[in-house]
């Protein structure tokens, strides 16, 4: 999905008065799997469009969102730290990190 | 109309915008976090990020970014300017440009793959053909807009915006040729023709017998896509959006061209 679509999609939850997190790289140190700017949005049952680059990091970013649309109702900002550097966290490896805005639209 | 609404009417109508979002909001900010102001390309703003002296130094950092694939991160001490209410406050800003466009003349093989490639990539897609038989929506149903008629007349129709990138691929050189001459005198961002090593080296020295300059004819991109050894047409179509991409992303892709 493309960014164009992640606000269109917006929208429409808007107007549908679906509640959806949006999720956006604001800042990205080091090797990161997507670039600042990149989206994901989050509905409440879990389903995700676009992507913040992946892998646990972005499986990270879902948690945070969910947790922030169903339990903290308010926005947040989080880091994903991707130096995991030898993957024994269960961490990815890419060797960067991200911070990311995460806003639920209640 | 909301903002998100306003941001899908700016990348439909093609005007640039910037969206400025409140990240973090200290102390006695004007404005919470997931508070919104979108930067039109003339100065003026939908939605408030608080208003006063840093509300400004937002639009005047918007209008740095407007039209750019930047953003910026931006964090002020309110005090630092002037602003008595004391706090601080983060901004993301990130400029919203309009989707480029990817015209593809000529509707065969490598047209028809790119055309699916080019939508992934989010460009607005265009294939042109003057054959009907090719040009038409049950070939090609993935792209924007497909047009069957003769090159010259379609061309004098579309609009070439500055970061139009066109890819030239029809079925007969000379069709190549009469495109290519025709685009070339049209604001772009890349342009690409098909062709072997010949085919491509007489049609630049028509071009150059013609008077046109050789900073132009380096910046076309011919014979077209990044050498991957591909053979097929999925596969050429994917060396020609690599491209593209690489374009696109002011990536220094090492092209590997003869010329």
């Amino acid at each position: 999905m493309t960014d164009k679509e992640i606000f269109e999609q917006l929208a429409q939850f808007q107007k549908q008065n679906i509640p959806v997190c949006l999720a956006t790289i604001v800042e990205a140190a080091g090797s990161t799997p997507r670039e600042v700017g990149a989206k994901m949005l989050i509905c409440a049952d879990g389903k995700t469009y676009g992507s913040i680059g992946g892998g646990c990091g972005e499986n990270q970013v879902r948690s945070a969102s969910l947790r922030c649309l169903l339990t903290e109702k308010k926005p947040a900002l989080i880091e994903a730290d991707l130096t995991d550097d030898l993957g024994t966290k269960g961490g990815d490896v890419c060797g960067g990190k991200m911070l990311i805005f995460v806003e639920p639209f209640l | 109309m909301d903002i998100f609404e306003e941001i899908v009417a700016a990348k439909k109508s093609n005007t640039p915008v910037v969206l400025a979002t409140v990240i973090e909001s200290l102390g006695s900010a004007p404005r919470e976090e997931g508070a919104r102001m979108l930067i039109k390309s003339d100065g003026s703003i939908v939605g408030t990020i608080g208003g006063g002296a840093i509300e400004k130094k937002i639009i005047d950092e918007a209008m740095t970014l407007m039209g750019t694939q930047a953003s910026k991160f931006v964090r002020y001490e309110l005090k630092d300017i002037g602003m008595i209410c004391g706090g601080g406050m983060s901004v993301f800003m990130e400029s919203i440009i309009q989707q480029p466009k990817l015209y593809i003349f000529g509707a065969g093989h490598i047209g028809s793959v790119l055309s699916k490639i080019g939508k992934m990539l989010d460009f607005e897609v265009t294939v042109i053909d003057n054959r009907p038989d090719f040009a038409n929506k049950e070939r090609l149903p993935w792209p924007d807009k497909v047009i069957a008629e003769d090159y010259m007349q379609a061309i004098e129709k579309l609009a070439f915006p500055k970061n139009t990138y066109t890819v030239i691929l029809t079925h007969r050189h000379a069709h190549d040729y009469e495109v290519l001459e025709q685009i070339i005198e049209k604001p772009y961002k890349y342009i690409g023709m098909i062709g072997s090593r010949t085919k491509v080296a007489k049609s630049l020295q028509q071009l150059r017998e013609k008077g046109i300059v050789e900073d132009i004819i380096k910046s076309i991109h011919s014979p077209v896509g990044v050498r991957i050894g591909a053979n097929t047409p999925a596969e050429i179509a994917v060396s020609i959006a690599a491209e593209i991409i690489a374009v696109r992303n002011n990536a220094n892709a090492k092209f590997d061209k003869i010329m």
